[in-house]
This record gives C-alpha cells, sequence and structure tokens, in this order.
C-alpha cells in the first residue's frame, strides 16, 4: 500500500505541490488554448496565443514528470508508467498542428487537411510506435520505469516535429531534396531505435551484463579498431572524417565507440580497479597490463579520435566522460580537476599552434562570433530573433541557419520556441540526468550503478557541450544534441542507451 | 539506496546541473537581455530593400534551385549606375536567398552582417597595385604605433581616375574597390617586412599587376596640364591599357577629411568618376571614322562606288554646314578634310547599318576591363551609338530609386536630321574616350578588335603556380582587312595634309615618327560653351603600336587643341622626341 509506505503526508506535501503546480499550468494552458482557438473563430491572429498555450503545457508536462522523480517501482505501483510518454506523443502531435498552422498561414504549404497528413503521417507513425513499444516493455519486459521513456519521447517528438518543419520548409522551395524528407528519415530511424531500445531492455539481463564484463577489453580495442577503419576508408566531409559509408547509409563512428567505452568503463571499475586497489584474494598481485592497460587505452582513445577526425569534439566529450567516471568510480577529486585543467591548457597550446585547425578556427569564432564565423552568427540572430515566447511553430526562420536541422537543431527549436522552449529542452535533459542518478543510487550491484551513472553522464555531457557551443558559451564542438538532432547513428546508439536505464530500472534494486 | 546516501553521485549531478544552468543563463543572455543589440548587428536597410526588390522584377537578380541569388553583371551595370551602390548591393545579394517562384525578397532572409564586418578580413594588409613592369602604383603602408593601414599612391592625382581608393573611413572606389577581393586575398608566398607588436607577423595580400605604363601615365597627366579632359592609351598588339588619365582629379593622398568629403558628396559624387571610361562625351567628327568603315563594309558587298558630291558648304536640307566649301568631294577627302555634309548624306543613305557597325566595335554595350574569373568585375559605363538613356523614377513621381534604360533609335526614315547628326557624332552618339580609343585600336589591329583590360596579372610572379597571367581578349574581327586599311590610309593624310597637319611631329633618332590620326571637335549642346576637342590616333602608321584617344572638355578645335597633345603623347609612348629637343640633342651630340 502506497500510504503505509510513505513516511507521511508532510513528507509528500512537495510532491503534491508540484503536481498541484503542473495541474494548474496545464488548465492554464488549456484555458490559453480555448482562448486562441475562440481568436481563430473570430478570424483573428492565433498562432501567437496557441503556441503559448503550447509552451505552457510543455512546462506543465516537465513540472509533472519532475514529480516522479524519486518514484520507486516498490513504493509507488500506482503510478502508470505508460502514461506520461503518452503525453509526450501529444505535445508532439500538438506540434505538428502549429507546424501546420503556421506554415499554412505562411503559404509554404497548402492549407488543407491532405497536407496535414503529409506533414503529420512522421509523427503519428512514430507516437504510434513509441506508445506500442511501451505496450510491449510493459506486458514482457515488466517496465516500471515512468521517467526515462517520457523524457526521450518528449524529446524525440519536439526534434522530428523541427524536422518537419524544416523539412517542408526546404521541400516548398525546392532547395535540396534530400532535406525534404529529413522527417521521413528520421522516424523511420526512430523505428530502428525504438527496436534497439526495446530490444536491450528485454535482452540486457544481469547475467548477459556480467558475461560481458568479462570480455570486457574487446570493447575499446573495438572502438579504437572501428576509429582506425574510419580513418583508413572513411571519406573526408567538411574536413574531418567522422562517417563510415556502408551501401546508403553512412554511420557516424564516435556514436558506436561513445556505447562502447559506456560498457567498458562501467565493467573496469566495478570488477578490476577495486582488485588493483585491495590487491587480489591470497594476497596475490594484479598484473602490469590490468593496471596500466585501461588507462593507457582512456587516454589514446581521445587521442586517436582527435588525430583520426581532426576535430577535437568527439575527443574532449570521451576525456571528459572518463575523468567524471574516475571520479564516480575512484573518488579522485583532485586527479579529475587536474586533467579537466590539462584539457583547457592543451587546448589553449593548441589554439596558439593552429593544431588542429579546426580547434583555432572554433575558438576564434567563439571569441568574437561576429567577426569570424558567419554561422555563430547566424545561429545568434535566430535565437535573437526568438525573444521569450518564440515566433511560434512554422512562423520563425530557423532553415537560414545552416544544419539547422543537426547540429544547430536547438537554436531552431529555441528561436521558434523562445527562451521558454529552449529552456524546456534543457529542463528536458536535467530531468533525464536526475532520474538517472536517482537510478544509479538504486542499484546494488556496482556495475549497475556505474553503468546508469555512465549513461546519464554520457548523454548529459554531449547536451552540454552542444548546448553550449551553439548559444555561444563554449568553442563550438560539432556534435548531436541526444534525441533531438537528425542523425541515425545517434538516434539508435542514445536509444539503446536508454533502453540500458530502463532495464538497470527494474533489476537494479533487486539484484 | 536513497540518492542523498551518495555523494559522489550528488555532486557529478550537481556539476552537471550548473552546466546545463549556465546553458539556460546564456539562452538568458542571448535571447532577453541582449536580444536588440544582436539583431542589431543585421543589418539590411529600407531603401536597399527596395532597390533589392526593384532589380528582383526587372530580372536583374533571379532565383535559383539551390537559394542563392543569380546576378546578371551587366544588367545590374545599366540599372546601377553609382558603383558604391552597386556594391552595396551585390554584398546583400551575396548573403541573401531567393527561391523560384519569390515575388520579393524576405527580409528575414536577408540578414546581412553590418557593413565593415566582414569575417576574417581584417588583418591583411592589402595588397599593392603595380604597373606593367612592378613599380607600385598604390601600396599600404602600416602605422607601428596603431596597427592601422594607410593606403599610399605614389603617383598622386595623376592616377586618381585610373585607380580609385580606399580609404579607412570614406570607403572604397574605383578599380581599388573592384580589385577588393582579390586584394583582401592571402598571399603566402609574400613575406611581411617586420613583425609587429602585438599583430604579429602581418599577412600580406595578394599583388595585382595592371598593364599601365607609370612613366606614360605620369606624363599623360602633367600633358594635360589641368586641362579638363582625359587620355587613354592603347597597347594595340595585347589590347592592354597603358595609361588611363583624367583631369582635374581628386588626390587620393589628401589627409584632410574636409577635402574627402567634399570630393564625395559635391556633385554626387560626380568629380570622382573615372573620366577614361565612365565619363562620355560626345565624339564629334572621331565617329566619320566608324560611318566610314560602315560605308566601305557596305561597299564591298554591293560593289557600289564611293560617292562624290560637290561640296557647297551646307546642306540645307539636313541643316549640315560646314565652315568652308571645299568643290568635289570624294571619300578620303571628306575624312581628311572633315566634311560634314558628305557624312551627313552617308549616315542618312546607310541608316541602321552604322549603328550595327559601331556596336561590334563596343557601342551600345558595357565593356568588362577585369577578368572576371577571378570573381572581380569593373565595367566601363555604355557608349551610345544612336541610343540614349530614358530615366524613370519609381514609384513615379515620388522620392525613390531611380532606373534608367537604354532605348534605341529606330525611325530611320522619318528623322533623317537626327540620323544626319548622329553620323558626325552629335545628338544621340557619345563616347568614352576608352571606346574611341577602341575605335583607332581595332583599325591599327587591320580590323581585329581587342578588348580592353587592366590586368597583365595576378599574384607573386616569383612562384611558379602563384601567378596567373592574363592574356589578350579577343573580341572578333571588327570590319574586313581592306577597309581598315583603307581607313589607316586615310587617317595617315589627315596627320599630312589634313586637320592634323599642324599638329606637330616627333622624332626617334632624327627620323620623323609617322602617324595616323582623326580629330575632332564636338558641339557640347549647351549654349555659349566652347566645343569638345577630340583626337584619336595611332603611331607608327605603317606598323602601329600604339593607340590613343584624347578628350579636352570645353577644348575648343580639336586640330589645334586635342591634335597637338595626342601627337605628343603617342610619340612619348614610343620614346620619340619633338622636334626643337631632338635638334638640340643633335646638336649637342655634334659639339
Amino acid at each position: 500500500m502506497p500510504e503505509a509506505r510513505s513516511p507521511s503526508l508532510a513528507g509528500q506535501l512537495p510532491r503534491l505541490m508540484v503536481m498541484g503546480l503542473a495541474l494548474g499550468l496545464a488548465l492554464a494552458g488549456v484555458w490559453v488554448a480555448l482562448g486562441g482557438v475562440a481568436g481563430l473563430a473570430a478570424g483573428r491572429a492565433y498562432l501567437t496565443s496557441l503556441n503559448q498555450a503550447y509552451l505552457v503545457m510543455l512546462w506543465a508536462f516537465i513540472i509533472r514528470v519532475a514529480a516522479s522523480l524519486h518514484s520507486r517501482p516498490e513504493t509507488a505501483p500506482a503510478e502508470v508508467p505508460g502514461m506520461w510518454p503518452a503525453a509526450a506523443w501529444m505535445l508532439g502531435l500538438a506540434a505538428v498542428l502549429l507546424v501546420w498552422g503556421g506554415l499554412g498561414a505562411r503559404r509554404v504549404v497548402a492549407g488543407d487537411w491532405a497536407s496535414l497528413l503529409a506533414l503529420g503521417l512522421p509523427m503519428v507513425l512514430a507516437a504510434a510506435g513509441g506508445v506500442f513499444t511501451l505496450w510491449v516493455l510493459e506486458r514482457w519486459g515488466g517496465l516500471r520505469e515512468p521517467v526515462v521513456p517520457a523524457v526521450v519521447f518528449c524529446l524525440f517528438a519536439l526534434g522530428l516535429s523541427l524536422l518537419i518543419r524544416v523539412g517542408a520548409e526546404m521541400g516548398a522551395v525546392g532547395r535540396r531534396e534530400i532535406l525534404s524528407y529529413l522527417a521521413w528519415r528520421h522516424a523511420a530511424w526512430f523505428g530502428v531505435g525504438l527496436a534497439a531500445m526495446a530490444g536491450t531492455a528485454l535482452l540486457a539481463s544481469p547475467r548477459r551484463l556480467a558475461r560481458l564484463a568479462r570480455k570486457k577489453y574487446l570493447l575499446p580495442v573495438g572502438a579504437a579498431g572501428l576509429l582506425v577503419v574510419t580513418w583508413l576508408v572513411g571519406p573526408e566531409i567538411n574536413g574531418r572524417r567522422l562517417w563510415l559509408v556502408v551501401g546508403q547509409m553512412s554511420l557516424q563512428t564516435v556514436e558506436a565507440v561513445k556505447l562502447l567505452m559506456v560498457l567498458f568503463v562501467a565493467s573496469y571499475f566495478s570488477y578490476e580497479h577495486p582488485q588493483v586497489i585491495n590487491g587480489l584474494p591470497m594476497g596475490r598481485r594484479p598484473g602490469v597490463l590490468s593496471v596500466v592497460g585501461p588507462y593507457t587505452l582512456m587516454l589514446g582513445l581521445p587521442l586517436l579520435a582527435l588525430a583520426v577526425q581532426k576535430d577535437f569534439g568527439p575527443a574532449v566529450l570521451i576525456y571528459t566522460f572518463f575523468l567524471v567516471m574516475l571520479y564516480l568510480a575512484a573518488g579522485s577529486r583532485w586527479l579529475v580537476c587536474g586533467g579537466l585543467l590539462a584539457m583547457v591548457a592543451a587546448g589553449a597550446v593548441g589554439y596558439w599552434l593552429h593544431l588542429p585547425r579546426m580547434l583555432h578556427f572554433r575558438v576564434r569564432a567563439w571569441l568574437d562570433p561576429f567577426e569570424a564565423s558567419e554561422h555563430l552568427t547566424r545561429g545568434l540572430w535566430s535565437l535573437a530573433d526568438g525573444g521569450l515566447w518564440g515566433t511560434g511553430w512554422g512562423v520563425g526562420s530557423p532553415q537560414t541557419v545552416p544544419l539547422s536541422y543537426s547540429d544547430f537543431a536547438f537554436v531552431s527549436l529555441a528561436e521558434e520556441l523562445g527562451f521558454l522552449g529552449g529552456a524546456a529542452v534543457v529542463a528536458l535533459f536535467l530531468l533525464l540526468a536526475w532520474r538517472g542518478m536517482v537510478l544509479a543510487a538504486g542499484c546494488r550491484d556496482p556495475q549497475d550503478r556505474l553503468l546508469a551513472a555512465g549513461i546519464t553522464v554520457m548523454i548529459t555531457l554531449q547536451a552540454v557541450l552542444v548546448l553550449g557551443g551553439v548559444t555561444g558559451l563554449i568553442p563550438l564542438a560539432g556534435l548531436t544534441l541526444p534525441f533531438v538532432s537528425h542523425g541515425g547513428s545517434s538516434l539508435v546508439v542514445n536509444m539503446i542507451m536508454a533502453g540500458l536505464l530502463i532495464r538497470i530500472a527494474r533489476d537494479g534494486p533487486a539484484s | 539506496m536513497a540518492l542523498r546516501a551518495n555523494i559522489r553521485l550528488v555532486l557529478t549531478l550537481v556539476v552537471l546541473g550548473l552546466g546545463l544552468a549556465a546553458v539556460v543563463g546564456r539562452l538568458a543572455w542571448v535571447q532577453v537581455v541582449q536580444r536588440r543589440q544582436i539583431l542589431a548587428h543585421s543589418y539590411i536597410d529600407q531603401e536597399t530593400l527596395q532597390a533589392m526588390n526593384h532589380l528582383l522584377a526587372r530580372g536583374v537578380f533571379k532565383p535559383t534551385a539551390s537559394g542563392r541569388v543569380a546576378v546578371d553583371q551587366a544588367a545590374l551595370a545599366l540599372a546601377v549606375p553609382q558603383p558604391d551602390k552597386r556594391r552595396r548591393l551585390l554584398y546583400c545579394a551575396a548573403r541573401a536567398r531567393l527561391y523560384p517562384g519569390d515575388k520579393k525578397f524576405d527580409p528575414r532572409l536577408l540578414r546581412v552582417l553590418a557593413p565593415g564586418r566582414r569575417p576574417g578580413r581584417r588583418k591583411v594588409v592589402r595588397g599593392r597595385i603595380l604597373d606593367r613592369l612592378g613599380r607600385p602604383l598604390a601600396l599600404s603602408r602600416l602605422d607601428q604605433a596603431r596597427g592601422v593601414q594607410r593606403r599610399y599612391y605614389p603617383l598622386g592625382p595623376a592616377a586618381g581616375h585610373l585607380l580609385g581608393f580606399h580609404h579607412p573611413v570614406f570607403g572604397n572606389h574605383g578599380l581599388e574597390a573592384a580589385l577588393d577581393p582579390v586584394l583582401t586575398r592571402h598571399d603566402p608566398s609574400l613575406t611581411g617586412p617586420e613583425p609587429l607588436p602585438g599583430l604579429g607577423q602581418p599577412r600580406l595580400g595578394t599583388e595585382v599587376r595592371l598593364t599601365i605604363d607609370r612613366d606614360l601615365q605620369k606624363k599623360a597627366f602633367q600633358a594635360l596640364d589641368g586641362r579638363p579632359g582625359a587620355v587613354v592609351i592603347l597597347d594595340v598588339a595585347t589590347g592592354g591599357i597603358l595609361a588611363a588619365v583624367g583631369a582635374p582629379a581628386f588626390d587620393p593622398n589628401q589627409p584632410d577629411p574636409a577635402a574627402w568629403r567634399a570630393a564625395r558628396t559635391r556633385d554626387q559624387g560626380r568629380g570622382l568618376r573615372a573620366k577614361p571610361w565612365e565619363v562620355t562625351y560626345p565624339p564629334g567628327s572621331t565617329f566619320k571614322l566608324v560611318v566610314a568603315a560602315a560605308w566601305l563594309e557596305y561597299k564591298a558587298r554591293t560593289k557600289l562606288p564611293d560617292p562624290v558630291i560637290m561640296h557647297t558648304g551646307r546642306d540645307p536640307w539636313l541643316r549640315i554646314s560646314d565652315i568652308k566649301a571645299y568643290g568635289r568631294v570624294d571619300l578620303q577627302k571628306a575624312l581628311y578634310k572633315s566634311c560634314n555634309v558628305y557624312f551627313a548624306r552617308l549616315g542618312v543613305s546607310l541608316g541602321p547599318a552604322v549603328p550595327a557597325v559601331a556596336a561590334r566595335l563596343g557601342f551600345n554595350r558595357p565593356l568588362e576591363l577585369l577578368p572576371t574569373d577571378e570573381g572581380i568585375s569593373l565595367v566601363t559605363t555604355p557608349s551610345l551609338a544612336y541610343a540614349a538613356w530614358r530615366y524613370r523614377r519609381r514609384p513615379a513621381g515620388g522620392r525613390g530609386h531611380v532606373s534608367r534604360r537604354l532605348v534605341k533609335f529606330t525611325t530611320f526614315r522619318r528623322d533623317p536630321k537626327i540620323v544626319a547628326q548622329c553620323a558626325i557624332g552629335q545628338n544621340l552618339v557619345a563616347a568614352t574616350p576608352l571606346q574611341m580609343a577602341l575605335v583607332a585600336q581595332a583599325i591599327a589591329n587591320r580590323g581585329v578588335l581587342l578588348l580592353p583590360r587592366l590586368v597583365a596579372g595576378i599574384g607573386n610572379p616569383a612562384r611558379r603556380h602563384g601567378y596567373r597571367a592574363q592574356g589578350p581578349v579577343p573580341g572578333g574581327r571588327v570590319m574586313s582587312r581592306a577597309t581598315a586599311d583603307t581607313l589607316a590610309r586615310a587617317m595617315r593624310l589627315v596627320m599630312t595634309r589634313g586637320t592634323g597637319r599642324r599638329a606637330g611631329k616627333m622624332f626617334i633618332a632624327g627620323r620623323p615618327l609617322q602617324m595616323a590620326g582623326k580629330t575632332g571637335t564636338a558641339e557640347t549642346g549647351r549654349p555659349g560653351e566652347k566645343p569638345h576637342a577630340w583626337f584619336v590616333g595611332f603611331a607608327p602608321a605603317g606598323r602601329p603600336r600604339v593607340a590613343i584617344a584624347v578628350v579636352l572638355e570645353n577644348g575648343g578645335l580639336g586640330s589645334q587643341n586635342a591634335a597637338p597633345l595626342g601627337v605628343r603623347l603617342l610619340g612619348e609612348a614610343l620614346g620619340a622626341q619633338p622636334a626643337q629637343q631632338a635638334k638640340k640633342n643633335r646638336r649637342g651630340e655634334k659639339s
């Protein structure tokens, strides 16, 4: 019984207040939306108020999900895990409606039902796939996790709405044909990602993870092999080697490397590392390779990535991830701080030496975007155009920013949804990070704990690097925004990580 | 286990949360606090936007499938005569997006950086402009103390019309503006003189070598001696412009800001227009060469004999007169005596054949002076042959964009008086000095026109692949060889017994230099003004090497004022000396 296990009404009070706030916001959103629809009926401009209603509902959703942050399956079985993901899809469908309205008002698409169908079909299919996957997980996977799918689906729905919007704009003006199918491609990759997520959540049993941990050295070696293969056969696009082309698909190998690294670090620090610290039973000492080898790999991989790709974004991500995991597993605070300082110093030296060139260029662009980078300047104009409430779905002009569908997706969102929408995206990532840490804390097994924490750190760290980069807070790193940006390999890998989190949420407390 | 119990997880979460909070803070700064300041970096004024939409409606700007704006350079040059305005429009068009079917520029797709803020252009020291032998015509000097550069022009006003100027405050103008993309491109093969404090080793811009001869340019300017006018000297064999001089000229080394402001604003900056190719004058009798060429081409087709007239001094029907009666006049005599009545009648009988030949010689269209494959462009004002500008103000009657359009004369039968005036280079005929030099060059080249060019090469000739030499640009055969030779003979007679016989002589090693030419005296059409004096010609007459066009504004008779100047400069270009000096030298050798 929930009442029996919860400490008291006073203990529940903050959560109840948060839920009340969410309910109030939702009601306010409905009120504003009704006003907008009434204005529409009266023939007035409706997009502003409807978009404001959309933002209010988005925040109501976030606050309501935040109320479940600390919920534990055994303490709150009344929580329906599938409910908030379904609400995320409602937000996505509402976004498509608004996109249709906005683009129709600007005569980019025809304002009839056929165009609404053409715009909305990817979203409807993705929503159906998402709900179906959740049903499968509840039926066979024992799903007890409400927050992670809700946040992931909400981020994806926002990203897909953006792709629908940008793709329609580019298709309407006959720009690059491939871009007008952005949404369809993204939805198709989402299907693959859902299958991967469900498969991971169903199959990644503790036994299998333990078996994987025994063969853990294959993981970083495989990652290094992937990077080397990319180096040797990958095509150079925009001066960087990030892709491996297989037939029609191009895969970003860094994404796969990220997943392999998460698994390896969790395995190493949960099994081998305590032995290195405490010594083996019977007074034996561990071999040199098991002490030095992992650190060599950990430091070598970012350097390899740097050398292969001539780009510092992935290298910074992997390196910082290692440092954070080092702290989480071993608690060495000074080592981490020193490592970060060393990275910044190396970056400064690289900037002076123009090595790699990309670094110099990006740092200069960051120091003075209006002088050195038209790309960043366009991004900043786009952001500033948004203002507090945003221009509204389909009304802004995010397509003027290069890469508005992948690396600069957040800028496009923040233009159309304004500061409130941009902050909502950041809040969703914060929810994910928080929930991931809660899940990690709930695990008994150190490997599960490190795995959950590692996944959380990896996704959040990437989000911070990208968001800071496109808003001009730090030099641009050239990574995709997890779950939002267009990009197949990135989406699938992040969905696999989400699947692992879902599985760990079920197994962690029990095992 | 609760989250609170695991301090490492909490601390990591806090750090990640701080990162995300910093992003939110930055977002608030960009989107809410600094919003106006950031949007102010985007710069498109209403006037430019209107002009761009107007040009779009006229088809000067065209949308492409990729969203980039395609520009019809020649049409733009016709529609927008002011070079700085044109540059601004090109700058905006390069940054705008325009898709097929768009009827107007969307101002939101036209986010352009404010003027002067071009990424990555700052620290390149502007490249030098050199003459054909590598002597500098313009160079940038670095101010060590302040780290700024100043442009210095060794020739001063003598090259003012040729080069235009580059000034940190008053902007770019003329050739300097047109060459800007090349001059500001870093050339790694050039090493700077010395590293600057705070700036490091200065990066030097690409150098441009012109076809201009610095000495000749200077001599031509001195020969004008402050009289308003222009001189263009062409290399016959290559089409290169050896000298292009206009007077009076603004001194681009001028330090006084008031003088700069005055030059830019007086008469809407008209004084800064390059007289050699941006200002047109009625060509007067020099245009008779074109009429004669048209007749000779016509004659070769129809086998008709040259008309012979009895000249009484005036034609009452066409209202054309000469200063005196010449009696029996054939084509040759009509040319060397410069007989108006003869050519007026010839023009009336030839009709549209004259503008057709003129168009082949370069009239009625802007001519490109720079190699466009380098991404640079400088076009001349079109010379007019049987055509006029029609101006239109949009919106009609209001204060708006003024556009102009070339309207060709078609009513040859109905208006014979106008045709007659055109045939002697008045009324609907106007030519730049460069255009008349081209006529002389085509005749000297035995009928083959070489289009004018200013750039001999771009880059550093010391490097094997870093230098891109620019060869002659053929303009095709514009008249038959026989026609050109007949005209050349007639032009030779002009200098021996015609209007140019008193223009003086030049000597090379004691032997007189044979020259060919044609004088002209063009009425300005304004009462009480003296006529423009013209001279076009080439030398040596037998094997021509240089061609010239001289115009003196309100200079009086061409035979008395322009011709001596032209003869002297043709001689200077070939290393000849005037008579007294040559005699003096010979005497000096003897003694």
